[in-house]
């Protein structure tokens, strides 16, 4: 059963075994296999149910309806940082590049070290992996999906000897259409939305979109469900109440929503790491025009991946977005952002991606809103500059006639001399303008409470009956795109419940 | 007859299904039928899709903060596409798009808008306002304000200019002046995908057109062609 806005007017309580909040790469994979295992599952979703059928190019009216506060959201810090998260059912899924990377083995072995439990190792997480990337259909791409600037990429990161790695996607016969972050409008991208979600539907759950939950249920010390309001569509107003009661809650909003819901509750106090830890891999973008057509929109969002500098926390990939999110982040505008545009056909969108050294932290702002503040250090600023460096000499390399940089100050590189003004005019991170999409570690978990937020069963160590099933978990940044490995832990988490179902069920 | 679906059926999801079946492993078939096509389906492509969705009502603003919005998209967006009633379309496109914002964030840009309106005064650059400024200056004055070296300033900025030009660059007079067609391009993608799913190979004329890359005989390297196709995935 699925309800949106207009149903509370009727039914505003709801009993459930499993109340899970989110329904992206966390939450939407919980509540399949609990569903699947006989729970009565019930997902809350924050936004709308679209589906495939109404995805278009156009991001005005898309990004209103699948992206967080219209994509109007923020880091605070030095320097601050825009960030995307998807606000649809199916989450960041729906919005994402799609990309399907497991964490790293060495990463799995320090989260072995970190909470001493074999279950965070490598050897432990590949059942999980397998069974994730069977589900999404994790797979290479067809030859007919590859676009221009993903051969023209391959092209430049061979020519300068570094090391190319394919990337897996979650797709199912895609055939580059280009428009992955808006929702793929063929339907081959396998995001939550045409995965786990009909999974856990047909096997009984229920859905209630458009609510957006505001605090938990806490009875005797345990949680037992939440209570939040319904979105109306046309006002963006919260108005009316909706109750779930609930015999466990898994929290999986993501790694900003999920420990800003948390910390209204006060928990996490053994450790004081709820909202700590906030790791987001920023991105730096640089982008290329070439002399011919590339035609970036047409072909798959995102083919391959330059690893060369993977030692040193360094990506560089290609991700091209419509004319209207890019034009919003070049720095010019009427006359001069005009000239630009008018060679959009030209362009070669790339990024530079860096692993975080120093982790942020979420506060709870001004009327309950989540706070994200991140500052990058020294030691990021110097691999951005490297990193930008280095791409944009590739881009010139390849026959670039200019380069679009992420620096404030120094907007435009139009040959391969101007690049060697980088080190010299690039003293301040106030003048590097960044983006993410990656938000993670701020409610880790441990085998100790004194040092983690959860257990490893995912349960909070000072609230049983809640749980947390999303990117929030990770006790480390990743160093790559973390959906495939979000799923990985949910699986595990949504086994430990299985496992305890009947002190689950009793409980409460 | 139970409803399965809810008071209002939702979008694109199968009609009602029976539900006075007493046998659970029927119950589960008709659920499985009932849902299989959750999610999915073929998109007509269109701004706003006839799905039952109802798009936020613009976000209310007094007349004197939309005077010094329509003059930040005159000055903000370019003038070469002439589009009927400009102003008033990415007025209400943005106005629409801050609706969605939390109240606080909306509040903030609407602010930041009549800010800018103010700045010529504020910066002792003129005694008009912006939106009676001439043009040159006007717009010289919003370059300088985004190159600011206080981050609040240029963050006043970028999230005023990105919010406008993304609601100029969405409009089709633009895509067809840039030489943009998603809508054909992803239409023939989709019927691909069908033929594809049908059982049907993919043919060579069914790959994007590639264009001459440089450097592509040194070192007696194989083509980025032949990279491309050893590193695709085998089936389609």
């Amino acid at each position: 059963m699925m309800h949106r806005y207009a149903d509370y007017r009727t039914n505003k309580v709801f009993d459930t075994d499993i109340l899970i909040i989110g329904t992206g790469a966390g939450g939407s994979v919980v509540g399949a296999e609990l569903a699947e295992a006989g729970f009565d599952v019930t997902f809350v979703e924050e936004g709308s149910y679209v589906p495939t059928s109404s995805f278009s190019p156009y991001s005005s009216s898309s990004v209103s309806r699948l992206y967080r506060d219209g994509g109007a959201t923020v880091i605070l810090g030095r320097p601050p940082i825009p960030y995307m998260e998807g606000r649809a059912v199916g989450g960041s899924t729906v919005i994402n590049g799609g990309m399907c990377y497991r964490a790293p083995e060495d990463i799995l072995g320090d989260w072995q070290k970190l909470t001493g439990s074999r279950d965070l190792g490598p050897e432990a997480m590949e059942s999980l992996f397998e069974r994730v990337e069977k589900t999404v259909h994790a797979k290479r791409h067809h030859v007919a999906a590859v676009g221009n600037d993903s051969r023209l990429m391959a092209a430049g990161a061979r020519h300068m000897g570094w090391k190319v790695e394919i990337n897996s996607r979650n797709q199912e016969s895609c055939v580059g259409a280009n428009n992955c972050v808006l929702g793929c409008p063929t339907g081959a991208k396998q995001s939550t939305l045409v995965t786990y979600m009909p999974r856990a539907m047909q096997a009984g759950a229920r859905l209630l979109t458009e609510v957006r939950i505001h605090r938990l249920r806490i009875q005797n010390g345990r949680c037992v469900g939440a209570v939040g309001r319904a979105v109306h569509p046309e006002t963006r107003k919260a108005d009316t109440r909706v109750e779930i009661r609930a015999r466990a809650v898994v929290v999986a909003c993501g790694g900003v929503q999920t420990p800003n819901l948390l910390l209204r509750h006060r928990v996490g106090r053994p450790s004081g790491q709820l909202g700590r830890n906030f790791l987001c891999h920023p991105n730096a973008k640089v982008l290329a025009v070439y002399p011919h057509e590339v035609n970036a929109w047409q072909g798959v969002n995102q083919w391959c991946q330059i690893r060369e500098f993977h030692n040193e926390g360094i990506l560089f990939a290609e991700n091209f977005v419509p004319p209207s999110a890019l034009a919003a982040s070049i720095p010019y505008h009427g006359q001069k952002a005009w000239e630009l545009m008018q060679r959009y056909n030209n362009m070669v969108m790339s990024g530079v991606l860096v692993e975080d050294s120093q982790p942020g932290r979420i506060h709870r702002g001004l009327f309950g809103t989540a706070m994200p503040v991140y500052n990058i250090t020294d030691y990021d600023h110097q691999r951005f500059l490297k990193g930008i460096r280095l791409l944009a000499t590739m881009h010139f390399e390849m026959g670039a006639e200019q380069v679009i940089l992420p620096f404030l100050n120094q907007p435009v590189a139009r040959s391969i001399d101007d690049l060697k003004d980088i080190e010299r005019l690039q003293t301040k991170a106030e003048t590097l303008e960044l983006f993410t999409v990656h938000l993670m570690g701020t409610a880790r978990m441990g085998s100790r409470p004194e040092e983690s937020v959860v257990d490893l069963g995912g349960q909070l160590w000072d609230l049983p009956g809640a749980y947390v099933a999303d990117a929030s978990l990770f006790p480390t940044a990743i160093g790559v795109n973390p959906q495939i490995t979000i799923m990985a832990l949910a699986t595990r988490i949504a086994g430990r419940l299985i496992d305890n179902r009947g002190r689950v069920l009793r409980a409460a | 007859m139970t409803q399965i679906l809810g008071t209002v059926t939702p979008y694109a999801v199968p009609e009602d299904g029976e539900t006075t079946l007493t046998d659970t492993a029927e119950r589960a078939t008709v659920r499985a039928v009932q849902w299989a096509n959750f999610g999915k389906g073929v998109p007509t492509l269109e701004r706003l899709t006839d799905d039952g969705f109802k798009p936020a009502l613009p976000l209310a603003m007094s007349r004197s903060r939309r005077a010094s919005l329509r003059a930040l998209i005159q000055l903000i967006c370019p003038s070469e596409v002439t589009m009927p009633d400009m102003e008033e379309r990415m007025e209400l496109q943005v106005r629409r798009s801050m609706a969605y914002m939390p109240w606080i964030a909306a509040f903030g840009l609407s602010f930041c808008f009549a800010l800018l309106d103010w700045s010529p005064r504020f910066l002792f650059r003129s005694t008009r306002r912006l939106r009676r400024m001439d043009r040159e200056r006007a717009e010289h004055l919003i370059s300088e304000l985004s190159e600011s070296s206080i981050t609040l300033i240029r963050t006043v900025m970028y999230a005023t200019k990105g919010i406008i030009m993304n609601a100029y660059f969405d409009q089709e007079e633009v895509h067809r002046a840039l030489n943009y067609a998603p809508i054909p391009f992803m239409r023939e993608r989709i019927s691909l995908r069908q033929r594809l799913l049908a059982g049907h190979a993919a043919r060579a004329t069914d790959e994007i057109p590639s264009y001459p890359l440089p450097h592509e005989e040194e070192n007696g390297r194989v083509s980025t062609a032949a990279f491309v196709a050893a590193n695709a995935g085998g089936e389609v």
